[in-house]
């Protein structure tokens, strides 16, 4: 019963009425949830108790209320002052705005209406929500009309991460997220959620939930440097932000009544008719961008000021940050199978890299821009210091994904790859030069040009990301890079593959083409050795972790003789 | 792991791979990947040529449309399941579990039981 991460009991009204419950069990495996449906309530306990593990209906909480370790702590989300907060402001903004365009009584009276209903229907909710922490449990019920009870036996949480934005700081309060390993829970579905606690008390739970034990100082490892505020305008979301910005504003003058269309948009057109298009349209590009970089470097700041790494005796990474909304997260160490070094586009060009754990419960790729992300290990940060921390992290002396000498790819996966760029360039120009056949010569201009603009961005990014493709073996790590847009160099412990996934398209068979992926239970759970032949992507694999594959390895039935050439022409030593 | 590779074996071979699992689906899997492709395929299709028959002044449009649909969903139906067959395998051994999937896209994946 090990791989059970959480067991829920759940009663609707209905249910409730007939003393029937359904209890939920999320395990580790892809298959989803299993659910078994109209139970009698006390066997529904008892089913609980039983695949939790816990001795039967056990009087819980033998120290009520004291803050003892294991005791129960008191229920609750002790704050809805939070949401009134924000709700009053909202409609006050909403009212004044409104007295501002002179809007009539009827449509400004039922404003408070809402604020009203939410905030008793929060309350309600708030009165019927419990947590406490057993021994072997942290347990959560919720729910206003149907309830649900929620157990994760105390060895199945992953990560616990603090939150705390300018209202809860206010008011001294934090959210607890607590994640098992399930991957679904890795970030947006947190197992449980507890919004919001005192902050000493959330401060206990976690302590309690991943310090087993060990006294002494926190050792850190990184600290942030203020002259990393240089790597934040190198992001995409420069450019976006500088748009959005254009966007926000038309829309608070149209919101406050001063008709930008009619108004502002001609006086501009107006003024600057008489200037060189060129000169208006560069300065404002630059404009735009200035603005977007502005943005960035506050969201950057935002969001990893005060950055700490640290090792907390016990041996669990904690990582803090953030201005204005503070977050903390926590990573047992022994959850660890690896480091992801990520280096987007730009930021790469400009030296710097993030770095993230590959972890067990920690958030995967798909997470990386989530702010609940628990596997973050550095900010954008010199390359430098990525590797040390990387090793660091690691216990070792250098990071295996610098050190590592890598095996360059086929030629193949270029010429893949310059085939996917000139067919992205025939698509792109094809389709307006099609049209400009039929409907006139502008389209085919805007087509050919369109068509080679694609050809030369494409070559070079084909070239880029061939030139990333590498794999290696140092130590007790595997290490794979890929990707232009986004290089990942991902240095995996040997010990935590799991398995091995090799795919390939029909029309690579002939030039054994395949991607090979490592499986891990941690992080995204499957890291690629993109566009590699396959004896080699093999061999890899079966050297990295010997034996795994070894029953379902064969020859080539034309072994000797390689009817391609391509085989032995291209299968270089790993050594 | 309880089979261990001699050391030469892999290291020479340039020619590794994978051979496919023992055991194939059972052969009843292709009238079900089929009708599956059916079920995707006829009911747009089917809506198309309807209204095809019902609005004679949109008829060539609304028939190009089904055609365009359903020549390629043909052809898929056709020619998936038992592509899709002979690439479904599987077997289990005492260590691991080994699975080849896909059709176009050939996915072979072998993992630890533990």
């Amino acid at each position: 019963m090990t791989r059970i991460q959480t067991v829920d009991t759940v009663r609707g009204p209905l249910q409730q009425l007939f003393g029937l419950s359904t209890v939920v069990v999320t395990t580790a495996s892809a298959a989803g949830p299993l659910r078994i449906e109209g139970l009698d309530h006390g066997l529904a306990q008892d089913v609980v108790a039983d695949l939790a593990e816990k001795p039967r209906r056990r009087p819980v909480m033998p120290h009520d209320r004291s803050s003892g370790r294991h005791g129960v702590a008191a229920a609750r989300r002790p704050d809805h002052r939070g949401g009134g907060l924000v709700g009053s402001g909202l409609a006050l903004v909403t009212l004044a705005v409104m007295w501002w365009r002179d809007a009539p009584w009827w449509l400004v009276a039922p404003v408070p209406v809402p604020l009203v209903s939410v905030i008793a229907y929060e309350a309600l909710r708030w009165s019927k929500t419990r947590y406490r922490l057993t021994a072997e449990h942290l347990e959560l019920k919720t729910g206003l009309l149907v309830r649900r009870h929620r157990s994760i036996p105390r060895g199945r949480v992953r990560s616990v991460d603090l939150t705390a934005d300018p209202m809860h700081r206010l008011l001294r309060l934090a959210v607890v997220r607590v994640g098992t390993g399930h991957r679904e829970s890795s970030s947006k579905a947190a197992a449980v959620s507890l919004n919001a606690l005192r902050r000493a008390e959330a401060q206990t739970l976690r302590a309690s939930l991943v310090r087993r034990d060990g006294d002494g100082a926190d050792e850190t490892i990184a600290r942030f440097d203020r002259r990393w505020l240089r790597f934040g305008p190198l992001s995409f979301a420069s450019p976006v932000l500088g748009l959005s910005a254009l966007g926000a504003t038309y829309e608070t003058l149209d919101i406050l009544g001063y008709d930008p269309d009619h108004v502002l948009i001609p006086y501009l057109i107006d003024r600057l008719g008489e200037a060189d298009p060129l000169v208006v349209s560069v300065l404002a590009v630059l404009g735009l961008l200035l603005v977007g970089a502005i943005g960035a470097l506050g969201w950057y700041a935002e969001t990893w000021w005060d950055f700490r790494l640290v090792r907390e005796p016990s041996g669990g990474l904690r990582a803090s940050r953030g201005l204005f909304v503070t977050r903390s997260a926590t990573l047992e160490e022994e959850r660890l199978h690896g480091v992801e070094v990520a280096e987007p586009l730009m930021l790469r060009l400009g030296g710097g890299a993030y770095t993230y754990a590959v972890a067990t419960g920690a958030g995967g790729a798909e997470d990386e821009a989530d702010t609940f992300n628990t596997s973050v290990l550095l900010p954008p940060a010199p390359i430098g210091e990525s590797h040390r921390v990387a090793a660091e992290v690691l216990h070792e002396d250098d990071d295996p994904g610098q050190v590592v000498s890598l095996v360059p790819h086929t030629r193949h996966a270029l010429a893949r790859r310059i085939r996917w760029a000139f067919l992205a360039g025939a698509g792109l120009g094809g389709v307006p030069a099609g049209l400009g056949l039929w409907l006139g010569p502008v389209l085919v201009h805007a087509g050919w040009i369109c068509a080679l603009a694609v050809w030369a961005g494409g070559l070079l990014f084909a070239r880029d990301g061939y030139r990333n493709l590498g794999h290696g073996i140092t130590g007790n790590y595997l290490v794979t890079r890929h990707g232009s847009l986004k290089r990942r160099t991902i240095a995996l412990r040997r010990g935590g593959v799991i398995g091995w996934t090799v795919t390939q398209w029909a029309w690579h068979r002939r030039a054994t083409l395949c991607r090979v992926t490592a499986t891990t239970p941690g992080g995204r759970g499957a890291y690629h050795v993109k566009d590699v032949l396959m004896g080699e992507g093999l061999r890899f694999a079966e050297k990295a972790v010997p034996g795994l594959l070894v029953p379902f390895l064969t020859r080539r039935p034309w072994e000797g003789r390689s009817p391609q050439g391509y085989a032995s022409g291209h299968g270089r030593d790993l050594g | 792991m309880a089979a261990t590779m001699t050391h030469d074996d892999p290291a020479t071979s340039a020619d590794l791979v994978l051979r496919p699992p023992r055991r194939p689906s059972d052969p009843r899997a292709t009238r079900w990947w089929l009708t599956q492709a059916l079920v995707t395929v006829l009911p747009p299709v089917l809506v198309l040529v309807l209204l095809a028959w019902l609005i004679p002044p949109a008829r060539p449009w609304l028939l190009l449309s089904a055609a365009i649909i359903g020549v390629p969903g043909t052809a898929y139906a056709i020619v998936m399941p038992p592509w899709r067959y002979r690439v479904h395998r599987w077997e289990s051994t005492e260590n691991a579990v080994f699975t080849r999937a896909g059709w176009v896209r050939c996915v072979s994946s072998g993992g630890s039981r533990r």
